[in-house]
C-alpha cells in the first residue's frame, strides 16, 4: 500500500504538509503521531492546495501503518496534484477531490514502472466539484 | 511532604486559601519574567505558575494565546522557562509550578524533562492536554524525580474518573471552573460553586483543590474559597496587565503587585 502526502510547493520549500516525509513523532491534538515541529516541539505552519491536507500532522493510523511497514509514504506537489486532477477529470469524467488527486498523481508515476497486466486501486476519498475554483485559480483561469 | 503540599497545609492552618499566580514565561520578552514574578510575589501570590509558551495552546483563550505568540517570537524555549522558574525559586523560595502542553515534554524526553525540572527546583507540573489514562510513564518519571503532578478535573469529569485523577495527582488538583478555555470572566458562576461541592467529598483529606479558568477578580476568589476550595489560580487577569503595560514596565509591575495584593486579600477566609 502507498500513502501520498501533500508536498505543497516542495518538501524543501517549508510550504508543505508532509508530516510523515518531513516530520517527526510528536503529540498533537491528542494523538501520538508524525507531526511537523521544530526542535523544541513547537508545531509548524503548513501549506497545501487541498484544505483537507493543510494540517501539521497525520491520522495516527498512518503512523501505525508506516511503523508496521505495511504502507510506504510518498508525496505530490500542488502542481502535480492539479495536473492529476485534470487528467482524471478529462480521461475518465471523474472529478476527484484535491486530497485524492495527490494519490492519482502518484498512481500515474507508479503505473509507468508496472507491467500492463498489473492493477492499481486508488481510493478517491472525495469529489472535486468543491475544488474547481481552487484549481482554476491555480491554473490562472477565470471561471 | 512536598513544598506545594506544605504551602497548602500552612495556609489551611491559618484559615486562608492559596493564591496561585500564572504568567506565560518569556512574555513579552524573557528578561521581563523575573521582574513580573517579583511583583506578583510582593503582591502576595503563594505559588507561582509559569507557562511554557506553545504554538497551539488548545486550553487557552485569546489572552494567553497572544502571550504565547509574544513569548515565542521573543525566542523563549522550554529550557529557558524552567530556568526562569529555578531563578525565582532560588531567590524567593516559594513553590514553582510549570504549565506546559505535552509535546514540548515529549520532544525533550519525559525523563530528561523531569531531570531538568528537578535540577531547577521546580515543584510541580501541569499538562492540560495529558489525560491520566495516557500518563503512566510521565507519572513514574515525576515520582522518581520527586516532582508533583498536578492533573486537571473539569465539569465533564465524572465522580468515578475524578477518583482516578486524584489518585494520580500530587501537590494540588487543578479544577477547571467551567466548560471552555482560559480567560477573564465577569462573574463567578453558580455551576462553579456546585462543581467544587461535587468534588470536595472525593478530594477532602486527600489533595488540596485549586480552581482556575476565568478567575480574575477578588470577588471570584472570595466566592471560590468560601465554597470550600483550597486555592484559586489567576492567569489571564495578570497576563492582561502584562500586555497592556508592556511599554511601561514600572506601571506594569505596579499594577501586577496591586492586583495580586487584592486577590490575596480575597483568599483570606476571615475577610
Amino acid at each position: 500500500m502507498y500513502g501520498v502526502e501533500a508536498a505543497g510547493e516542495g518538501i524543501d520549500s517549508n510550504k508543505h504538509a508532509a508530516a510523515i516525509g518531513a516530520g517527526s513523532e510528536g503529540v498533537f491534538h491528542g494523538m501520538l503521531t508524525y507531526v511537523l515541529q521544530d526542535t523544541e516541539g513547537q508545531i509548524q505552519t503548513t501549506h497545501s492546495i487541498s484544505a483537507g491536507l493543510d494540517y501539521p500532522g497525520v491520522g495516527p493510523e498512518h503512523s501505525f501503518l508506516k511503523t508496521l511497514r505495511r504502507a510506504k509514504y510518498f508525496s505530490a506537489t500542488d502542481a502535480e496534484t492539479v495536473e492529476a486532477f485534470c487528467v482524471l477529470s478529462k480521461e475518465e469524467g471523474i472529478v476527484p477531490a484535491l486530497e485524492s488527486s495527490h494519490a492519482i498523481a502518484f498512481a500515474i508515476k507508479l503505473a509507468r514502472q508496472m507491467k500492463r497486466n498489473e492493477t492499481i486501486a486508488v481510493t478517491l476519498s472525495g469529489r472535486g466539484d468543491k475544488d474547481v475554483e481552487v484549481v482554476a485559480d491555480f491554473m490562472g483561469v477565470n471561471i | 511532604m512536598s513544598d506545594l503540599a506544605k504551602v497548602f497545609q500552612r495556609l489551611k492552618a491559618q484559615g486562608d486559601g492559596a493564591l496561585i499566580g500564572y504568567v506565560t514565561g518569556g512574555d513579552p520578552k524573557p528578561e521581563f519574567t523575573p521582574m513580573i514574578a517579583e511583583a506578583l510575589i510582593k503582591g502576595g501570590v503563594d505559588i507561582l505558575e509559569l507557562g511554557i509558551p506553545f504554538s497551539d495552546p488548545i486550553a487557552d483563550g485569546p489572552t494567553i494565546q497572544a502571550a504565547s505568540v509574544r513569548a515565542l517570537e521573543a525566542g523563549t524555549t522550554p529550557q529557558m522557562v524552567l530556568g526562569m522558574g529555578g531563578e525565582v525559586k532560588n531567590k524567593y523560595s516559594l513553590p514553582i509550578v510549570i504549565l506546559t502542553y505535552f509535546n514540548p515534554i515529549f520532544r525533550m524526553g519525559v525523563e530528561r524533562f523531569f531531570r531538568l525540572a528537578k535540577s531547577f527546583g521546580i515543584d510541580g507540573i501541569v499538562v492540560p492536554d495529558l489525560p491520566v489514562e495516557e500518563a503512566e510513564a510521565y507519572c513514574e518519571a515525576a515520582e522518581s524525580w520527586g516532582v508533583d503532578t498536578v492533573f486537571l478535573a473539569a465539569p465533564s469529569t465524572s465522580n468515578e474518573r475524578l477518583n482516578r485523577i486524584v489518585e494520580c495527582t500530587s501537590g494540588f488538583l487543578y479544577v477547571v471552573s467551567h466548560f471552555g478555555v482560559t480567560g477573564a470572566r465577569e462573574a463567578l458562576e453558580d455551576s462553579t460553586v456546585q462543581l467544587i461541592q461535587r468534588f470536595l467529598p472525593c478530594t477532602t483529606g486527600r489533595i488540596p483543590l485549586a480552581v482556575g479558568f476565568g478567575v480574575s477578580k477578588p470577588e471570584h476568589a472570595k466566592g471560590i474559597i468560601a465554597s470550600g476550595a483550597d486555592g484559586v489560580i489567576v492567569g489571564s487577569a495578570f497576563v492582561n496587565i502584562v500586555h497592556k503595560h508592556q511599554s511601561n514596565v514600572e506601571k506594569m509591575l505596579e499594577e501586577l503587585e496591586l492586583m495580586a495584593g487584592r486577590l490575596k486579600e480575597a483568599t483570606k477566609r476571615y475577610m
